[in-house]
């Protein structure tokens, strides 16, 4: 009986050491992306004097509009354990529709508020035809995105013919000039698509099916929830990110052509890998998610204002997403997305 | 159906219904398909002239996709083949006046060097390999543009006989045709008639059960992406040699093209079946279709749609369906 009772005890010790070991471990993960902000922050303000100044840091904001509503809609595709490597080709196919659309330099369009709307319900249908192809026809969704994307890339480059158009719209011009707190326009309104998503994230029972399919997906179904309709979803929550990231973009840089989209999707995963969200899924949140975010907006910031070339850029990126994926990976998970 | 999911697909099972007959073998029939509207549209598609020209494009796709097939037997994938035959052309179109041939045993090396990185980031971390494989890509792309500097230059004149000899026809064919049948040959005594290839097909069919009997998935898994690699690596010196110059952008859709030629050849992206001769098949589909297209006076922009749709239908085709409780993400 004795013998018995070491047992128990040892087995609800164990299992008490491992739940101890685990939350440690959560909130290293929580925590240590914010403690590397503050870091950087202070490190890179006694590097250049000038990191810290009103200037650098709305301009490190001016930038952050498109990374910031790309992750925004990534992480719950994230969260769900799936991956949307769509999101750049539905990103340069609405810029490029928009600007094909509203007043510009190579037609006589001028479709108004419709030449928003037609696009962007064109960029939602990409996501709501990747999410049920993913559902119905079972195929693993970084290989479906990755040829929805190209699809329309593909279709974006045959709109414009290799002649993009300049949208001259009066209120694109208006939007890219104003200003607020010395804050653009354009970053108030990622900011507040982030705000609504965390709200829809942490308060309805979209956002926790969400974080149940991520941490269980079997036992997500068998307590109710209607898992193919939460995933396409979320597909569709990140393709209108994708969307609101390419009118963005298009406001900004005015030209609508293909390569709005070009090169954004893979900073956005290495921000959220780096703010904590876990590529297997259930793990992360809006929190790190911004985190991640501003991490990766000072780190481009500080690589620019010490002169590294851009292509080297991206190879030091694709190198410290493949440390921050190490770190943050946890271990021993058995549905890994392949 | 069962039988169908071992390596080859020469166990046939009995009784079985016409629709799986057609499904196990659509990828003859879309071969079939294809070719024949485009002789239909255009008579001089089977030309000499043409075949000669669709084997010359078919030459450095071939290793590129029989490679990945190995990578997607075991169930990863290598989303960096493209960016590393980028690589592999422009160190060989910048070196190849300097070097001579010595460039192709170091290229078969740097993709052996790329193939063991890759591999065991994925094997012994346990990384996911479409990650592991989008940051490589990133990599290697900045790679191919900063050595090149930006844009493609010509190997020069002088130099170009240690690269014409590639394109030498031999037997009516292109000379570098020749060796990817070899490859793909080779591919196929690996898959069928090797330890390796029988330890990949059983990591993709059952990981867990492999380990168990005895299969080292660490190392086999690393050699299915060092073959990878290495195939992207002769790709790479093939578009050199052919195009007598080295071009930084070469590899960006040739992944694309590679990943729906192995899918025509109705290789699971879960793992576990496939054979190099079926993606010879889906290979010859898809030149046939890009070549088919531009002869047809299609506008090239549209490449990258039918080739996104031709993807997801090879996939949609051969996914498993039949097994409802599988988690695929």
């Amino acid at each position: 009986m004795k013998t018995f009772d070491r047992q128990a005890m040892t087995v609800a010790e164990e299992f008490v050491s491992k739940v101890e070991r685990e939350a440690r471990s959560s909130l290293i993960r929580v925590y240590a992306p914010m403690i590397l902000l503050v870091v950087m922050t202070i490190g890179f303000s006694i590097y250049d004097s000038h990191f810290f100044s009103m200037k650098n840091l709305s301009n490190i904001l001016g930038q952050m509009a498109v990374p910031l509503t790309l992750a925004t809609g990534l992480t719950f595709v994230l969260l769900i354990g799936r991956i949307d490597l769509s999101v750049e080709g539905v990103m340069g196919l609405v810029g490029s529709a928009i600007a094909l659309l509203v007043v510009n330099s190579r037609n006589s369009n001028d479709w108004g508020i419709w030449g928003v709307i037609v696009p962007i319900i064109a960029g939602l249908l990409f996501g709501l035809i990747t999410g049920i192809l993913h559902v119905r026809l079972r195929i693993a969704t970084f290989i479906i995105t990755y040829a929805t994307g190209t699809i329309a890339a593909g279709i974006a480059v045959l709109l414009y013919h290799s002649q993009p158009a300049t949208a001259k719209a009066q209120w694109i011009i208006d939007a890219s000039r104003t200003t607020f707190l010395n804050i653009p326009l354009i970053t108030w309104i990622a900011v507040a698509f982030f705000a609504v998503c965390c709200v829809i994230l942490n308060y309805t029972a979209f956002g926790r099916a969400v974080y149940a399919i991520g941490d269980n997906e079997a036992a997500a179904r068998a307590s109710g929830i209607n898992v193919s309709k939460v995933t396409i979803q979320v597909f569709v929550l990140s393709s209108f990110a994708a969307s609101l990231a390419g009118v963005l973009a298009l406001i900004r840089l005015k030209l609508g052509q293909v390569s709005l989209g070009t090169d954004q999707m893979f900073p956005c995963i290495t921000a959220l890998v780096v703010g904590g969200t876990s590529l297997a899924g259930g793990k992360g949140g809006m929190l790190q998610t911004m985190v991640g975010t501003l991490i990766y907006m000072e780190l481009l910031n500080f690589l620019t204002i010490i002169q590294v070339p851009a292509d080297y850029k991206k190879a030091i990126l694709g190198v410290i997403i493949i440390v921050a994926v190490v770190l943050t990976l946890t271990r021993g998970r058995k549905t890994i997305a392949k | 159906m069962q039988n169908t999911k071992t390596g080859d697909f020469r166990n046939v099972p009995e009784g079985e219904s016409w629709r799986s007959f057609l499904y196990r073998n659509i990828y003859i029939f879309s071969a079939v398909l294809v070719v024949s509207v485009f002789y239909i549209i255009n008579p001089s598609f089977l030309s000499l002239y043409s075949i000669q020209n669709i084997t010359r494009e078919m030459a450095p796709l071939l290793p590129m996709a029989c490679g990945i097939g190995f990578v997607l037997y075991t169930g990863c994938i290598d989303l960096s083949i493209g960016a590393v035959a980028s690589a592999a052309c422009v160190i060989t179109g910048l070196n190849v006046a300097d070097v001579g041939h010595w460039i192709i045993p170091m290229m078969l090396a740097f993709g052996v060097l790329i193939g063991i990185v890759n591999g065991s980031l994925v094997s012994r971390i346990k990384l996911p390999s479409f990650i592991v494989t989008l940051c490589a890509q990133s990599v290697y792309r900045a790679a191919a543009i900063v050595l090149s500097g930006g844009g493609s230059q010509n190997i020069a004149l002088k130099q170009r006989y240690l690269v014409n000899w590639m394109s030498a026809i031999v037997f009516g064919l292109p000379l570098m045709f020749w060796i990817s049948l070899g490859i793909v040959l080779a591919c196929l005594i690996i898959e069928r008639n090797t330890k390796l290839g029988k330890s990949i097909f059983a990591i993709g069919a059952n990981e867990k059960a492999a380990r168990l009997a005895g299969v080292d998935t660490v190392r086999t898994k690393t050699m299915a992406f060092m073959l990878c690699a290495v195939g992207a690596a002769i790709g790479g010196v093939m578009y050199a040699y052919k195009l007598k110059s080295s071009v930084p952008a070469i590899g960006d859709d040739k992944f694309m093209m590679a990943i729906s030629s192995v899918a025509l050849g109705g290789t699971l992206f879960s793992g576990g079946r496939g054979s190099a001769l079926r993606t010879l098949v889906g290979v010859i589909t898809v030149i046939s279709i890009s070549s088919g297209m531009n002869m047809a006076g299609v506008d090239p922009l549209w490449n990258n749609v039918v080739f996104g749709i031709v993807l997801i239908v090879a996939v949609a085709i051969n996914s498993e369906k039949g097994i409802r409780d599988l988690i695929i993400k």
